[in-house]
């Protein structure tokens, strides 16, 4: 889709807002707030605390989006993901007119329609039917156009007979279905989706999806997806941005966007669990080992040519033990277990001291992406089963190349995580 | 913005962008007849009495007044019967201040809907005044039902030809409430106080409009200040319209057409300042 031309252009866009008129609201504290200023005091109305550089210099509003320039090219599916508060939403806000930006410009060609939220600007008293040309009209649609499309929208929505209905009668799920059944048919050239999905059974989630793919791919219309939900970014879009703060921090692949928007979750190239006292100890009775560190050696994680990844893990012995084995598990981003490693015989023959070695991952099988883990201490209980003496958070292992990966691409997705031997 | 002329719309922080504001808002009628009929369906269904509700308000506080001012303080003019005459003021007052409150209020009261989805804003403004005409027309024919009732049974009382004038008076009335109200949006969109300040001004309004009296009882020396008040000589003027009695006031009344114009403007333009960034501070 590289020879396809821009179309829509953001440059140097930064939204500001204003902390005070967001915490004050009524005429009495903006007089408070200006008298105060003219006497040269303090404003009692400001926000105490919280000081980064999303910040003015007085605290007295925050960047929503800093400085962020990207372009969208015709017929692309752009994700677009992030933290809560990272501006995500904003930006939709801008790209669609809501309000408009504090510096910079939005350039774009065509009509730019929102999917509304299930239920904005539908009535419980009008029927599905009138509600589907309500909707139509609020999102720019005439009634022509919706007269057209009027068919498709209600088989799409699988509301059949009930169309005569008011929809205060409907069930939550029709309620959704007619909603994102009218979005779906939308005349726009841009589609904007901010969460849109996060409602609905799974069979209609995916009915949506495909149905967003048909419209981009056949209809050559582009899409601009907001979601926390990575599976159905990794099943819409083609490529991804990710914002932060404000600013925009990644673009480009989706993939990789999600090992970043991940990698502010957890993960690094060491972690203190003795300072930040992360340990998942479910007995307490139990303390007879604790994590103490863990690290890549050199300070990144580096995997050999034979696929083997080094870890330096230390740990502190609390109380008499009699044994000590280490469990190093590999698990999905949706914290699933993929594969476990178990180390025997650890050192731990002394109260008190700190022991620390190097352990070997063994990652051959393991196709591109990006895991979690965990490391638990243990030991065998007296009834032949595993008792935890510590666990906590391991250290993310990012596989950006796979040692062992077939000349096409492997689509974890839809075959998993090991690759054959 | 030389170097975007290859985009369609450009949005920059003073311009939100698109096609001239009238043919968009045209563009946009179909959705103005849609959210007028959903008002008037939302408004009346599952009620007994439906469309009746818009007409029995206006009949009982016509009673009331004409109870309290014309019977009780001795306000009514000569001539006309007392009901007919406040119920023409309370129908007219009542457009006039609905107007103004419905596009002072049109950020809240659907900011629901604003905060997700892009339109021109003007077309709420414009919606609540259609569906105000249209509980307005109901309004009128049931005063000219009494009307011809209180004719048959022996008033003497008769239309001046002004009355064709009618639509037009109450065009003009619409404009102010509009003109008004838009510019008092910019306030109430920040300050939640002004929407009771809002009420305090209407009914203080009122009293000083020929709602609840005849123009008559303002003393002479006062009548030259009085008439400034753009509401005045239009109230004014529809009365003479339906009973042929009063006075025309028609420089009064083209001074107060400017200054609808002018607020009309003017609210217009707060109004397009206030849409481009109130969902930030509401």
């Amino acid at each position: 889709m590289s020879e396809q031309e821009t179309i829509i252009k953001i440059e140097n866009v930064s939204k500001k807002y204003r902390l005070g008129v967001l915490g004050r609201g009524t005429l009495k504290a903006d007089l408070q707030s200006r008298i105060a200023k003219m006497r040269g005091l303090e404003d009692p109305n400001s926000k105490i605390g919280e000081n980064n550089d999303r910040f003015g210099e007085n605290g007295d509003y925050i960047y929503a989006l800093k400085d962020v320039s990207f372009e969208v090219k015709k017929g692309e599916r752009l994700g677009i993901i992030g933290k809560n508060g990272a501006g995500k939403s904003t930006l939709l806000k801008l790209i669609s007119r809501i309000t408009a930006p504090t510096e910079g410009s939005i350039s774009y060609n065509g009509k730019v329609t929102s999917m509304l939220e299930v239920g904005t600007g539908f009535n419980g008293e009008l029927t599905g039917r009138e509600n589907i040309y309500l909707n139509g009209a609020i999102i720019g649609m005439t009634k022509e156009e919706i007269d057209a499309k009027f068919d498709d929208i209600v088989e799409f929505s699988e509301i059949g007979k009930f169309i005569d209905t008011p929809v205060k009668r409907y069930s939550s799920g029709m309620y959704v279905r007619l909603a994102f059944a009218v979005s779906a048919h939308l005349n726009a050239d841009i589609l904007i989706m901010d969460e849109v999905l996060a409602v609905g059974d799974v069979s209609f989630q995916r009915k949506c999806i495909n149905r967003m793919k048909e419209i981009a791919e056949n209809e050559n219309k582009t899409i601009l997806y907001v979601s926390h939900n990575m599976s159905t970014v990794h099943e819409l879009c083609d490529r991804c941005i990710v914002l932060e703060e404000g600013k925009l921090v990644y673009e480009g692949d989706v993939a990789h966007a999600e090992q970043i928007y991940r990698g502010e979750l957890s993960g690094g190239a060491s972690m203190n669990y003795e300072s930040n006292n992360m340990h998942i100890n479910p007995h307490t009775m139990l303390s007879e080992a604790l994590f103490v560190s863990a690290a890549y050696p050199n300070g990144e994680q580096t995997i050999d040519e034979n696929g083997i990844l080094p870890i330096d893990i230390s740990w502190q012995i609390k109380e008499e033990c009699k044994d000590l084995n280490l469990r190093i598990e590999i698990r999905t981003r949706y914290d699933r277990a993929l594969a476990t490693k178990l180390y025997k015989n650890l050192e731990h023959d002394e109260i008190g001291k700190v022991y620390s070695d190097t352990f070997y991952l063994d990652l051959r099988m393991l196709a591109r992406g990006t895991y979690a883990t965990k490391y638990t201490l243990m030991r065998p209980g007296k009834y032949g089963d595993a008792l935890n003496l510590d666990q906590v958070q391991g250290m993310d292992i990012v596989i950006d190349q796979a040692y062992n990966e077939e000349e096409f691409a492997w689509h974890t997705e839809w075959w998993g995580v090991q690759i054959p031997d | 913005m030389g170097k975007n002329k290859e985009f369609d719309i450009v949005i920059t922080p003073e311009n939100r962008g698109g096609s001239s504001v009238i043919s968009e808002l045209f563009r946009y009628k179909d959705m103005m007849l849609l959210m007028l009929r959903r008002d008037i369906i939302a408004n009346y269904k599952q009620t007994i009495l439906g469309p009746t509700w818009a007409v029995i308000q206006p009949i009982v506080s016509a009673i009331i007044t004409a109870f309290v001012f014309g019977g009780l303080a001795g306000l009514s003019p000569s001539g006309i019967p007392t009901f007919l005459f406040y119920m023409i003021g309370q129908v007219s007052w009542g457009f006039f201040s609905g107007s103004l409150n419905g596009s002072a209020n049109v950020f809240l009261n659907h900011s629901g809907l604003l905060s997700k989805v892009y339109f021109p804003r003007f077309v709420m403004p414009i919606t609540d005044v259609m569906s105000r005409c249209i509980s307005l027309l109901i309004q009128l024919a049931i005063f000219a039902a009494f009307y011809i009732g209180f004719v048959i049974s022996g008033a003497a009382i008769r239309p001046h030809w002004t009355i064709v004038l009618l639509p037009f008076y109450l065009a003009h009335l619409a404009v102010i409430g509009v003109g008004v109200g838009s510019i008092l949006s910019a306030f109430t969109t920040k300050y939640r106080d002004t929407v009771f300040l809002i009420g305090y001004l209407t009914s203080f309004w009122s009293y000083l409009s020929p709602i609840v009296y005849d123009i008559g009882i303002v003393p002479e020396r006062f009548l030259k200040i009085y008439l400034l008040n753009p509401v005045a000589p239009v109230i004014n003027h529809i009365r003479y319209a339906v009973f042929s009695q009063g006075m025309l006031t028609w420089n009064y009344y083209f001074i107060s057409l400017a200054v609808g114009i002018l607020l009309l403007i003017a609210g217009y333009k707060v109004f397009n300042k206030t849409e481009r960034t109130f969902i930030d501070t509401i």
